[in-house]
């Protein structure tokens, strides 16, 4: 382990002029950076979980459907998602968390890449919709990427590293995905609350950030939304 | 309602105000992150209280007409969807599922970038 000089906070790093520079061209750094994490060699992750797609998304759906709260928006991204294609690729290791706050940069730009805790082989492609989601923007809601950049940067990035070429309508599915994903994220943190395993105040409220994925995914998928 | 003024919201208010005034500035740096989240709480609870029964009554309105019966819930419009018994492409069925995400988002955080750029 070795220590990394630069900061993680993402307001910070949207924020401070220090950082002006180094989000110019952070976009296309974090698709270079994505494209090499999957060109990682997987037989060096024995111990990681596989996971397909359809997998995840049945698993995401099972786990909503046992917290008995009806979501008409998340029974129709379910029927959506399982209609979708997320792209031919390779299983490769995935970050599975990649977005600000899990990327230190510094003023030069991007330095290192942290919170591996969600890691696992699977179609890599999901690193790519996951850092476009509207929750991982923090209010700068016209930069797709982050919050600081935009997709076609991104996908410059990824293209110029890996052999496989992604385009945009692929990571929209895997952007529908991945806030679908972080909406069941929300249900599964607010019921620890309210099963009493914990009782937590931060918990109970992020409850009521379900409905921020639910009105990101209908801006999706009928309002024209990026 | 049989009880005084102050009414909830009233009290609620005041106990935001309150926390913000007067506690805020005493209280260490990690507690408050804590406390803007109570203060986000109390007004969910607020606009819940003075919104949601309009809010709720539009979205069940909607899906009244759309399934053609005189009572409807979320539930209904669930298991609509789920049983794939209405066209995943019908306009009314999505333009409803839009106001529900509207409303519920109006009480939950109305300052959420896609609720004020749909606003817009």
């Amino acid at each position: 382990m070795k220590f990394v000089e630069g900061e993680s906070i993402a307001r910070k790093i949207l924020r401070d002029d220090e950082y002006k520079n180094a989000l110019k061209n952070l976009a296309f750094e974090c698709g270079e950076s994505i494209a090499k994490i999957h060109q990682a060699d997987i037989s060096e992750f024995p111990f990681l979980p596989r996971k397909s797609v359809s997998d995840q998304i049945n698993d995401l759906y099972n786990t909503y459907v046992s917290f008995n709260q009806h979501s008409p928006v998340f029974e129709y991204t379910y029927l959506w998602l399982k209609e979708q294609s997320f792209g031919e690729i390779n299983d490769s290791l995935v970050h599975g968390d990649f977005r600000l706050g899990n990327i230190i940069v510094s003023q030069m730009g991007l330095e290192s890449i942290i919170d591996w805790e969600l890691a696992h082989i699977g179609n890599p492609l999901q690193d790519l919709g996951w850092i476009c989601g509207n929750s991982w923007r923090f209010g700068n809601t016209d930069k797709v990427v982050g919050g600081f950049g935009n997709i076609e940067d991104l996908l410059d990035g990824y293209n110029s590293i890996s052999e496989y070429k992604v385009d945009t309508k692929t990571v929209r599915a895997w952007q529908v995905f991945g806030t679908f994903r972080w909406g069941v994220i929300c249900l599964i943190q607010a019921s620890a609350h309210l099963t009493g395993s914990v009782n937590s105040v931060e918990k109970a409220a992020i409850g009521r950030r379900v409905s921020e994925t639910e009105i990101d995914i209908v801006d999706l998928l009928f309002l024209g939304g990026k | 309602m049989i009880f005084d003024r102050p009414s909830s919201v009233e009290l609620l208010k005041a106990v935001s105000f309150f926390l913000d005034e007067k506690i805020k500035k005493e209280v260490p740096p990690h507690l408050a992150f804590k406390l803007r989240i109570v203060e986000n709480v109390l007004k969910i609870v607020c606009r819940e209280i003075e919104q949601g029964d309009a809010l709720s009554e539009e979205v069940i309105n909607d899906l009244k007409k759309l399934i053609n019966s005189d009572i409807a819930s979320l539930e209904d419009l669930a298991n609509l969807i789920k049983e794939q018994k209405i066209d995943l492409e019908d306009q009314d069925l999505q333009n409803i599922l839009v106001k529900l995400s509207k409303n519920k988002i109006a009480v939950d955080n109305p300052n959420y970038s896609t609720y004020k750029k749909l606003l817009d």
